[in-house]
């Protein structure tokens, strides 16, 4: 319970709900009754935390065991903050109401670079430490995992350990550890080198890197016994991987509302850009039967009336149509619908279309990603013009009428006439609305282009690539602006200097913790949010650090340079993405795992659609 | 089909969940708990729900409540405030269900208790500053309308109240009018309060009675 001192606060805060808990199938235990308390943190607002599928299974799983007590926090919304810090009060878990130093472990999710800030951001509102050298005791341990975990090295001076890969054995597996030790009196440090021999977890402390004169690292040396490299943790059979019966139903509307079921990890396509299509290889699935069951004691436990079957790319589930016959057994009676997020242009047909009734007609998003057939087949998205003609039309004839389409700018190899093929694109798309014969009658269409610019991260073929500059992306922004003639053409970009910001983190090293910590002094947090994020004030920080943030950004780097992230391992071969690479610039094909093995390594975890069977096999 | 009104509570922290979504807290306990609810008939069926005076963010109350329909006219209405309890936030609780008996256009008075503290004022300060407030000519504030904001003297709505300290609290008790035609907030006064000393006050507002022009409760 959360106490009067807060509650006195409340009042003068917007969405008050947002730090209240006790919501709906929330956990309270006695602290007194447990032996460890995880504080579950997710560095960004409840509305967007509460949103997310892995806080929800590890928070459940977490709670299933008597001796764990796990709790949320979230950060809190700067009026809030302003609040807090006025009357003395230090960020609390939302369930026991308790100060982040009450807890054994503290644990982020690491969802998108540009939340690094916040983390420095809720461990100094909770009274923590911010270096993991200031915590010398073996108690609120600092741990983090999540996509992002893949290049730990700028926040290797705040947390004491990573988890690489999917969390929900390894977590486990730590705590156990940590019991033990805390049994025998042992000290964080030996904690710490016993924790570095689990399988999936990195302590970075336990390495050292040196640098080369021109700022490349030199070596990373392991210490204590640390492995050299971090195998990624994989979950082998996902039916049998637990999943929680009821998620913590928010009191206040949050973004994604609804019941979600994961239907299968990994994906099959190896989009050059995707850096998801890697780490979380190879794909797994579950069975229709086991994701029926799960979606409808959501359904149950929560009272949602709407259910999202989650992955990388919906449509590539290989029994996605008897999964929805089933589905539609049940969730038409009980007044439930389906959505199916991640559709491929390809992926689109009337069979699915006809199973997803409720299917909101107000808009239809599809992720050509790139403008021209050369550039697509460089990134390796698979998709060709004609597919995605037929499929807007299909979409217009069943009465559609606004299409979204996603683009990337900054792509490797891109050139401005690659740019201005988005603009063709989406002439081609009006004009396909024009001629479909059953389009709705006397309605305009609206066709809305929107562009991300491209950030290269670890452990993609692309990973070597210099980013676009911000003025190079800005030009390239303005250039597909005058390429679009038509007012049925909404166009939408990005900002390109977050974009720059989350490049640099996303394949920084070590030296960057310290652009961090000035970050933090200065109060910087919640660069997701256009509000907060600022430039120039992130110039200034590398400026005083001394850190040249185009040395990340906008540096091609060799093949052979030795990278942040080379000693962590996710099963890909660095050859792998070297060829991959290499086909990018040829803008040569790479066909997906049903199609063909590309020998990218993930076959060594031995699991998944690297042992099915392949139509070509006999 | 079949009308039915759930009286229900609100307190606690559940005072920090607004209307809108206090909609969406009821629309999925009352699927949770499969009571037979009638859904619209648009593109989008949802469970039909209306609430007859809604209940401003911050403020606890004891005798809510929200109308649905039935499909099911057999159903035993006396099962409803434990199904939905078994669904329901800390701090919101269903304690009666019946059929109607008045519209929610009836509305006419609500009463409010309001325990009003401030971290350096005794009580007896506090009470002291409301009476001064309370007893002057007019009570010129600024009220938010559709509009936009209009000023509005409170003082003639003040036909009702009453004031004590008790401990380290000020209570200020008052009925005014409320319902679709004319609705006064309670917060207005302490918001006048406010500009007049210049003071911070902490308060729990609870609307305890809801009634019509009769003063005979809403049922």
């Amino acid at each position: 319970m959360i106490s009067k001192e807060v509650e006195k606060i409340l009042l003068n805060v917007q969405k008050p709900g947002r730090y209240t808990g006790g919501e709906l199938n929330s956990v309270i235990k006695d602290k007194e009754s447990v032996d460890v308390r995880f504080a579950f943190c997710f560095p960004d607002v409840y509305e967007v935390g509460m949103s997310h599928l892995g806080m929800k299974i590890l928070y459940s799983q977490f709670n299933e065991r008597d001796d764990i007590w796990c709790e949320r926090v979230f950060a809190p919304w700067v009026d809030m903050e302003e609040q807090m810090t006025k009357h003395g009060i230090p960020l609390y878990a939302l369930e026991s109401g308790d100060s982040l130093d009450k807890f054994d472990f503290i644990g982020f999710t690491l969802q998108y670079e540009l939340s690094f800030t916040n983390i420095l951001y809720m461990l100094r509102l909770g009274n923590i430490p911010l270096l993991s050298s200031e915590r010398t005791q073996l108690f609120n341990i600092v741990v983090a995992g999540g996509p992002c975990a893949c290049n730990p090295e700028p926040l290797a001076d705040f947390v004491d350990l990573f988890f690489i890969g999917e969390g929900e054995e390894v977590d486990l597996e730590l705590i156990d550890l940590y019991k033990q030790c805390k049994s025998n009196n042992e000290s964080k440090q030996e904690f710490l080198i016993k924790a570095a021999q689990i399988e999936g977890v990195y302590v970075p402390s336990l390495y050292t890197p040196e640098y080369n004169s021109d700022g490349t690292l030199k070596s990373f040396a392991s210490s204590h016994g640390a492995p050299e490299k971090v195998n990624k943790r994989i979950i082998k059979n996902l039916d049998s991987l637990y999943y929680p019966q009821s998620f913590v139903v928010p009191s206040i509307e949050i973004v994604h509302d609804r019941a979600m079921a994961e239907i299968f990890r990994g994906c099959i396509r190896g989009c050059r850009f995707c850096q998801a299509g890697f780490l979380y290889r190879p794909v797994r699935e579950k069975s229709p039967e086991v994701i029926d069951r799960q979606c409808r004691l959501l359904c149950e436990g929560t009272g949602y009336d709407e259910v999202s079957l989650s992955s990388l790319s919906s449509s590539d589930y290989t029994k996605i149509v008897p999964l929805l016959t089933k589905m539609n057994e049940w969730t038409e009676k009980e007044n439930v619908s389906i959505s199916l997020p991640s559709l491929r242009v390809d992926g689109f047909s009337d069979d699915i279309l006809s199973k997803l009734k409720t299917v909101r007609k107000s808009g239809l998003t599809f992720a050509p990603e790139a403008g021209t057939q050369r550039l697509r087949d460089a990134i390796n998205k698979n998709v060709t013009e004609q597919e995605l003609m037929e499929t807007c039309s299909t979409a217009f004839d069943g009465g559609w009428t606004t299409v979204k389409l996603y683009f990337m700018i900054g792509l490797p190899t891109e050139t401005f006439d690659d740019v201005a093929g988005i603009a063709r694109l989406g002439q081609q798309v009006v004009n396909a609305y024009y001629s479909a014969e059953n389009r709705p009658k006397g309605k305009s269409v609206r066709v809305t282009l929107s562009t991300a610019s491209f950030v290269p991260k670890p452990f993609t073929p692309f990973q070597w690539f210099a980013q676009d500059t911000i003025e190079t992306l800005k030009e390239k922004q303005m250039h597909l602006k005058d390429s679009i003639t038509t007012k049925k053409i909404n166009y939408n970009y990005h900002d390109s200097s977050t974009s720059f910001i989350e490049a640099v983190f996303a394949r920084g090293d070590r030296r960057l913790c310290k652009a961090l910590l000035k970050a933090n002094e200065r109060g910087m947090k919640f660069d997701g949010w256009s509000d907060f994020f600022s430039l120039d004030k992130w110039l200034e920080v590398f400026d005083e650090c001394g850190i040249d943030p185009a040395f990340y950004a906008n540096r091609q780097r060799s093949f052979d340079e030795l990278l942040p992230w080379d000693h962590i391992d996710y099963g890909i071969k660095k050859l792998f993405l070297i060829e991959e690479c290499k086909k990018a610039y040829n803008s040569e094909t790479t066909p997906n795992c049903r199609q063909n093995c590309s020998g990218c390594g993930a076959a060594r975890w031995k699991e998944g659609v690297c042992f099915e069977k392949r139509k070509d096999m006999v | 089909m079949k009308n039915v009104r759930i009286w229900f509570k609100k307190e606690g922290l559940s005072r920090f969940i607004s209307h809108l979504d206090l909609n969406k807290v009821m629309t999925l306990a009352i699927n949770r708990s499969k009571i037979p609810i009638w859904h619209t008939e648009g593109f989008n069926p949802h469970p039909f729900i209306t609430f007859a005076l809604p209940l401003s963010l911050g403020f606890c109350g004891e005798c809510e409540t929200m109308d649905i329909r039935l499909t099911d006219e057999g159903f035993d209405i006396s099962l409803i405030p434990a199904l939905l309890n078994k669904s329901l936030p800390d701090g919101i609780r269903a304690y009666k269900a019946a059929e109607p008996k008045m519209k929610p256009a009836q509305i006419a008075r609500a009463r409010y208790e309001i325990i009003i503290s401030s971290d350096d004022k005794s009580a007896d300060e506090i009470q002291k500053e409301i009476s001064d407030l309370l007893s002057m000519n007019e009570i010129i504030t600024q009220k938010k309308t559709k509009k936009g904001v209009k000023e509005i003297d409170l003082r003639p709505y003040l036909e009702d109240y009453d004031l004590k300290a008790d401990g380290e609290q000020a209570v200020l008790t008052m009925t005014l009018p409320a319902g679709s035609s004319e609705n006064i907030n309670p917060i207005l006064y302490l918001n006048s309060l406010k500009e007049k000393t210049g003071g911070e006050y902490f308060y729990v507002c609870t609307r305890n009675e809801i009634t019509d022009i009769n003063g005979s409760a809403f049922e």
